[in-house]
């Protein structure tokens, strides 16, 4: 048992990986940061005050828009060390089962990331929503209108709740949430396979794989179906039968989990070979 | 590197994995056919409603309504009942006369509330409603669109639109009526106005008299037939997109402007 987890050996891998990472870390996010300055800068600017961009639905898409690209960069990342024989060496060598280097990635990459980016964007754009809301002024209405729709400027808390008492919007954006988890969850297992699996230019050899599928899936008209995850408002036209509720949740908890251990087989074959 | 692959879990787990989306993916496709199937067995998407000796219908869809239908109205002569058909599994039409009107309304439910869904089927938000000839008055409020077509066949007959609040367009398009009177009273916010055409005065209709009143939005008169008496109440805020002969034969009004400059 030792041989697979050693709760020491693990703790030091976890040093030794933030002790070489966490300059990258930092300057990834400082990237990061910048970017999203530029974008808030241009939503705020003087002449055209974007206020839509600050809008519920707008948060939403923009929290999971950066998460999905910035996960899977960053699992792109994970291991970089492979790409090049002589780091790859070391990097394979490192005193850790396979099993802790497998564990060291999914903690990473699928849980402590999501939880960092989610900090950060509450830091950074729970201020920017509360000054749209104090800049926002409604367009003047005629003088019949009995009711102008105002924009809805809750802040979105994603993973803990929704700053609204509307109950009808809090399912279907949890429904979201987890679909996306899941989503995210298996791009990067699939991103973190590719770099382990390839050998010589893994981030190329992988997005040209990956594309090559995508189109080839795309051409056998097979489309995802979210199931039991889907949170559109027609979830319950017709009600799921217990064979399509088992099924959506066999098809979103097992590809991630098929994924996750296909990284865990490619890790140990590469230390192997 | 084709050894390396067949011999190695990794690889072929990956293979499973593919596999296995897809193939629950077709499975899910298979029972969501075979349950859409089931649902449009059991819609109920025509309704016959006696409506002799009633003149007056409105329509009326709540604002909540996330799925606003849109209308076309056939005035059909020959036509003794109202007829109204939709083919969308998500809508609810629920007509009834109250007091001598015909009421029409689309309730917020559920099933209508949660039926934007993905597939068109349920995104079908046409209604088409055929009337008798002997109606004489609609009203309507909170619906997205209206087509108002059909014949009227007696030479005196006439006809009372009224719009109560903002809809993105009405067309008149293949109309027979001796005296047509139009009312929009526009509900849009004032930054809005500018962007849609209110009302389109379509091809092959044959209108003797137009009265039309409105206070904000466009009117597009797309074709070269014209009533032969046109009376246009309007406000400062309309505006007009026409053959020049639609200004020669129209008289216009001034209508008090509602809103502000």
């Amino acid at each position: 048992m030792k041989a697979y987890f050693s709760g020491a050996r693990f703790k030091r891998l976890l040093i030794a990986q933030w002790t070489e990472n966490w300059r990258s870390y930092a300057w990834f996010f400082g990237i990061m940061t910048m970017a999203n300055l530029i974008f808030l800068g241009s939503a705020f600017s003087r002449q055209t005050f974007h206020y839509q961009m600050f809008e519920f639905a707008e948060q939403v898409i923009w929290y999971s828009t950066g998460l999905f690209i910035s996960g899977i960069i960053f699992a792109a990342l994970h291991f970089k060390h492979l790409a090049t024989p002589g780091s790859a060496l070391i990097a394979l060598m490192r005193p850790a089962s396979h099993f802790e280097k497998w564990l060291l990635a999914f903690l990473t990459v699928g849980l402590l990331y999501p939880l960092t980016y989610t900090s950060w964007y509450i830091v950074l754009h729970f201020p920017a929503v509360q000054m749209a809301k104090i800049l926002y002024v409604a367009p003047e209405l005629c003088k019949t209108c009995t009711k102008h729709s105002l924009p809805n400027f809750s802040f979105y808390l994603p993973f803990i709740g929704i700053e609204s008492s509307n109950t009808s919007i809090i399912k279907p954006v949890l429904r979201t949430e987890i679909l996306n988890l899941i989503y995210l969850w298996t791009l990067q297992a699939l991103v973190l396979g590719g770099t382990v699996f390839f050998k010589v230019s893994p981030v190329l050899r992988s997005v040209l794989t990956y594309f090559f599928l995508f189109v080839s899936i795309a051409l056998t008209g097979i489309a995802p179906h979210e199931g039991v995850f889907w949170a559109g408002p027609d979830s319950e036209v017709i009600p799921a039968s217990p064979m399509e509720y088992g099924l959506s949740l066999a098809l979103w908890i097992v590809l991630p989990v098929l994924l996750w251990l296909t990284l865990f087989f490619h890790i140990k074959e590469r230390e192997i070979s | 590197m084709i050894g390396r692959v067949l011999f190695r879990l990794g690889p072929w787990l990956f293979i499973a994995s593919i596999a296995w989306y897809l193939g629950i993916n077709t499975l899910i496709e298979r029972l969501n056919k075979a349950s859409i199937a089931q649902a449009e067995r059991a819609h109920k998407g025509k309704q016959d409603i006696e409506i002799r000796g009633v003149t007056t219908v409105q329509f009326r869809a709540e604002d909540d309504l996330k799925m606003q239908p849109q209308l076309k109205i056939i005035f059909d002569s020959s036509a003794l009942r109202a007829t109204i058909s939709h083919i969308s599994l998500g809508m609810i039409v629920d007509a009834k006369i109250v007091n001598g009107v015909l009421d029409v309304t689309f309730p917020i439910s559920e099933k209508s509330d949660k039926a934007l869904g993905k597939m068109s089927r349920y995104e079908n938000r046409r209604v088409e409603i055929r009337l008798p000839s002997f109606v004489n008055k609609v009203g309507i409020s909170g619906i997205g669109d209206v087509e108002l077509t059909g014949q009227f066949q007696s030479p005196s007959a006439e006809l009372a639109f009224e719009i109560f609040d903002s809809i993105p367009e009405v067309k008149v398009e293949s109309l027979v009526i001796n005296h047509l009177k139009l009312s929009i009273n526009s509900l849009k916010p004032w930054e809005e106005a500018d962007y849609t055409e209110d009302l389109i005065l379509g091809e092959s209709n044959v209108i003797n008299n137009l009265g039309v009143i409105m206070s904000i939005g466009k009117i597009l008169i797309s074709s070269n037939e014209l009533p032969q008496h046109i009376q246009l109440e309007l406000g400062d805020k309309v505006m007009i997109n026409g053959p020049s002969t639609f200004f020669r034969t129209a008289q216009f009004k001034v209508r008090p402007n509602l809103a502000p400059p």
